[in-house]
């Protein structure tokens, strides 16, 4: 079986973090995320980078029905000790495609004004990232980025948009595609393209 | 022409082996040994295990040693070690009706099924310094029961729940909390608050416990029964899935009997407080008994004016750990805020004299 | 008893894992204190616990640390926390602002221009803006749920009413993304306009408070003030003893015993840059 986690532990997720971090800090900007673990299909080896480097057992995941396999589940919840939860509130990390509908993200916990950080975070795996879909700006961000994920659609940007306008409520959410990861924090204001 | 100062790590190395050097003390006198301190200083070591939150009578007696008696430095080199330390999980709730009782006493009855059992302890020792101790005169050996007393021993609260005449033990559902693990929010629940107070500085809890003997949020206590002694330790295994044994450790256990009017609803009840520590440590477990009572004084509808019933104020000052790094920070330079100060006072004053001086106005 | 081996920098996974997740929290909600399990760590609380469990969590081992308390390198809490990195992560370290990846920092902003390469890690006290206004938690939680700020106003307008001018000096309360009102720890003010618009991430960390908050690049951060009262910074009618400059902050020196002084810039660094000419 060619499935395994991190091989160095500390170092390689010290790696995986500080990407994770410059993405948060940098919404919109793809960063590249070198791995060497590898991961069951469906589940994109910067996806699994991420469960490793923040997941374990203080933190309940979901699995949306495409990432729901048997082979995922056991890899996360060998790899990580991450309880899998059916509830999306419960979650703090939910795994997505955006090959998937993308469910309401009101589902997923937003934190509380006295908490917000008690929200869940997203993880999106898609093919490729591109600069059209929406324009982002906010915090991390010089002026303004053109930003998108293959697969999403408008409906998703539109839910995005929605989400900033809770803030400071609301969820994160991370992309993973192949080897670079971008992220879109609830701070960052999401104009759709078509609308600019 | 001034140079500014230099030479900060040759400094701290010096400072190092200076400080080494004064721990040791007279090098023609025996260093101590890690049993000597495990063995007679017992009760210090009890205490560097309770605030240090963790049970190893050698690491304590290490740190003790290292730490030249300071026992909150002593505590604090235990804490920093825990931090190290890989978590396995949390054990079997202790299951102290069990325990192999050395000292039980209660001050409520005058006799208590089991008996009321003295063991050993300083409470009607007159206080006169021991020369013979000086002179190195080994004392009579005493008689020791050789397995401790009764490992079923009713709790004195137990009787008076039989009658209906003291409030149930709290039946909190659900996991406990640990402070270690999430950061304490408030509200906080009671287990928290407990293992919060296990944690807290001994001087600290003593003289809140003893402000509310002197009005400050009274509770009428009665001491209901103090008893120490050896309890088994068991943890499951998620691999076994059954508890095990993994070793027996000794805890002072004080329940509290504390005056409560009732209600319209609920008939008048004696209210409990209660505390659990490491060692015999009966000055810490009473005095978390009877703060762990103060600080329940909101479920019991009363009201909180006193420090002893005010959460945010206990709980957040209750560790000497984070108090003592606090408070010895001021040793650390602050030359930049002081210089800030400096600016603004003087041009204050420049202004308030009408004089412009050396520092001006920025613009 | 052996002694036991250390993890890389000293945490181990699950509590960084823990602080990695509190950073991402807070760089997602620029400005708010988001609640860790701050560990005890083997430095006492109050010399940069906080900075420490956040610079061990975000640092690899291809970095390059600086360490400085107020300002300068060589101070001795600096020194002992760049021996603490060296030891249990190997790390290599510079005095050279200009060099570091991560710079970890009680009291100053280095002068140099801060790059978008590199993270700054705030060693912070007393995290909480509003906490001398009001001590409880649970109130202060409240405020900032509300953008309820109105406290802090009053208490820098009776500054006005008494000293003419608002008195604080250092650790000079600032607005975040025209949101949460935020403690930038114990800076002097004079360092309070390098935080806005900064090319560099800045995380600050408080073990003892047990909080971490963050400044993503490029965020807005706009000190307190009033109309009539502008924020204003510190300035010294004469330039650095040593290097001339004229635009850092400077140390006072007391010289001699009849109370002779001089002005040296407290950024060691940014000095012997100058000086050397580099």
């Amino acid at each position: 079986m060619s499935e395994q986690g991190f091989t160095d532990a500390a170092v390689e997720a010290a790696h995986a973090f500080r990407a994770i971090m410059q993405a948060m800090a940098r919404p919109g900007m793809p960063v590249p995320l070198e791995v060497k673990l590898q991961a069951p299909h469906p589940l994109d080896p910067a996806s699994a980078a991420v469960a490793l480097t923040l997941c374990d057992f203080q933190t309940p995941l979901w699995l949306s029905p495409m990432m729901a396999t048997e082979a995922v589940a056991h890899y996360l919840r060998f790899h990580t000790g991450a309880p899998l939860v059916e509830e999306r509130e419960g979650a703090h990390f939910a795994f997505l495609s955006a090959s998937e509908e993308t469910p309401a993200l009101s589902l997923f916990s937003q934190g509380t004004h006295e908490y917000p950080d008690r929200s869940a975070t997203l993880v999106i795996q898609a093919a490729t990232f591109n600069t059209r879909d929406v324009v982002l700006s906010g915090p991390g961000i010089k002026g303004t980025t053109g930003f998108g994920v293959a697969g999403l659609s408008q409906r998703f940007w539109s839910a995005m948009a929605e989400n900033h306008a809770h803030f400071p409520i609301g969820i994160d959410v991370i992309f993973a595609a192949q080897g670079r990861i971008a992220a879109l924090p609830r701070s960052t204001r999401v104009v759709l393209q078509e609308t600019v | 022409m001034y140079v500014a100062v230099k030479g900060g790590e040759q400094a701290i190395d010096a400072a190092h082996r200076l400080l080494a050097e004064e721990r040791r003390g007279d090098r023609s006198v025996p260093s101590l040994t890690l049993a000597q301190i495990a063995e007679q200083l017992t009760l210090a070591v009890d205490r560097v295990m309770n605030e240090g939150s963790l049970h190893d009578r050698e690491l304590a007696a290490l740190a003790i040693q290292q730490a030249r008696g300071d026992l909150i430095e002593a505590i604090f080199l235990i804490r920093a070690a825990r931090t190290t330390l890989p978590r396995f999980g949390y054990s079997e709730p202790l299951e102290t009706r069990r325990m192999r009782v050395k000292r039980r006493v209660s001050a409520a009855f005058k006799d208590i099924p089991g008996g009321q059992i003295l063991g050993p302890t300083f409470d009607y020792t007159h206080r006169l310094l021991d020369f013979s101790l000086a002179a190195g005169l080994e004392p009579p050996e005493a008689a020791v029961a050789p397995t401790g007393l009764s490992t079923d021993m009713p709790r004195v609260l137990e009787l008076l729940d039989s009658e209906g005449l003291i409030e149930k033990p709290s039946q909190e559902q659900g996991e406990p909390g640990d402070l270690t693990q999430d950061p304490l929010s408030f509200p906080a629940d009671r287990d928290l608050r407990l293992q919060n107070l296990a944690r807290g500085d001994e001087g600290f809890l003593l003289s809140l416990a003893y402000s509310t003997q002197r009005g400050y949020g009274r509770t009428h206590p009665f001491a209901g029964e103090i008893r120490v002694g050896m309890v088994e330790v068991s943890f499951t295994p998620e691999e076994l899935g059954f508890a095990i044994v993994i070793g027996e450790i000794t805890v002072t256990e004080c329940e509290m009997i504390n005056q409560f009017k009732g209600s319209a609803m609920v008939k008048p009840q004696f209210t409990r407080g209660y505390g659990l520590c490491f060692g015999q440590s009966e000055r810490k477990a009473m005095s978390m008994a009877l703060v762990d009572r103060s600080l329940r004084s909101g479920e019991l509808g009363e009201e909180r004016i006193a420090p002893a019933q005010d959460e945010e104020f206990v709980l957040s000052h209750s560790d000497n750990v984070q108090a003592t790094g606090f408070v010895e920070h001021l040793k650390l330079p602050h030359y930049v805020d002081f210089q800030s100060e400096l600016v603004m006072l003087r041009r204050m004053r420049a202004e308030a004299s009408g004089d412009g001086q050396t520092l001006k106005a920025a613009e | 008893m052996n002694a036991p081996a250390y993890n890389f920098a000293y945490l181990n996974e699950q509590t960084k894992r823990m602080i990695r997740r509190a950073i991402l929290k807070a760089i997602a909600v620029p400005g708010y204190q988001v609640p860790f399990a701050s560990r005890e760590m083997p430095m006492p609380y109050g010399w940069g616990t906080g900075g420490v469990q956040v610079t061990a969590s975000v640092l690899t081992p291809d970095d390059r640390l600086k360490v400085i308390d107020q300002g300068a390198d060589d101070t001795t809490n600096a020194v002992s926390i760049r021996k603490f990195f060296v030891k249990t992560a190997g790390v290599a370290t510079t005095e050279r602002t200009e060099e570091a990846t991560i710079i970890q920092t009680r009291h100053r902003i280095p002068e140099t221009p801060l790059t978008a390469d590199q993270i700054l890690v705030f060693q912070v006290p007393i995290p909480e803006p509003l906490r001398f206004l009001e001590p409880r938690e649970t109130e202060t939680r409240k405020m900032h749920a509300l953008e309820e700020y109105g406290v802090m106003h009053v208490k820098l307008y009776e500054d006005i009413a008494q000293f003419g001018e608002i008195a604080t000096t250092y650790a000079y309360p600032a607005k975040v993304a025209d949101r949460y009102v935020f403690d930038p720890s114990p800076i002097p003010k004079f360092d309070n306009p390098k935080l806005d618009d900064c090319p560099a991430l800045q995380l600050f960390g408080a073990g003892r408070e047990k909080r971490i908050y963050a400044i993503p690049p490029h965020t807005k951060v706009k000190s307190l003030d009033f109309e009539d009262h502008p924020f204003e910074v510190q300035r010294w009618n004469e330039p650095c003893a040593l290097c001339g400059s004229r635009t850092s902050f400077l140390d006072e020196i007391v010289i001699d015993d009849k109370g002779a002084r001089m002005f040296v810039c407290s950024d060691t660094d940014f000095c012997a840059k100058q000086r050397d000419g580099r």
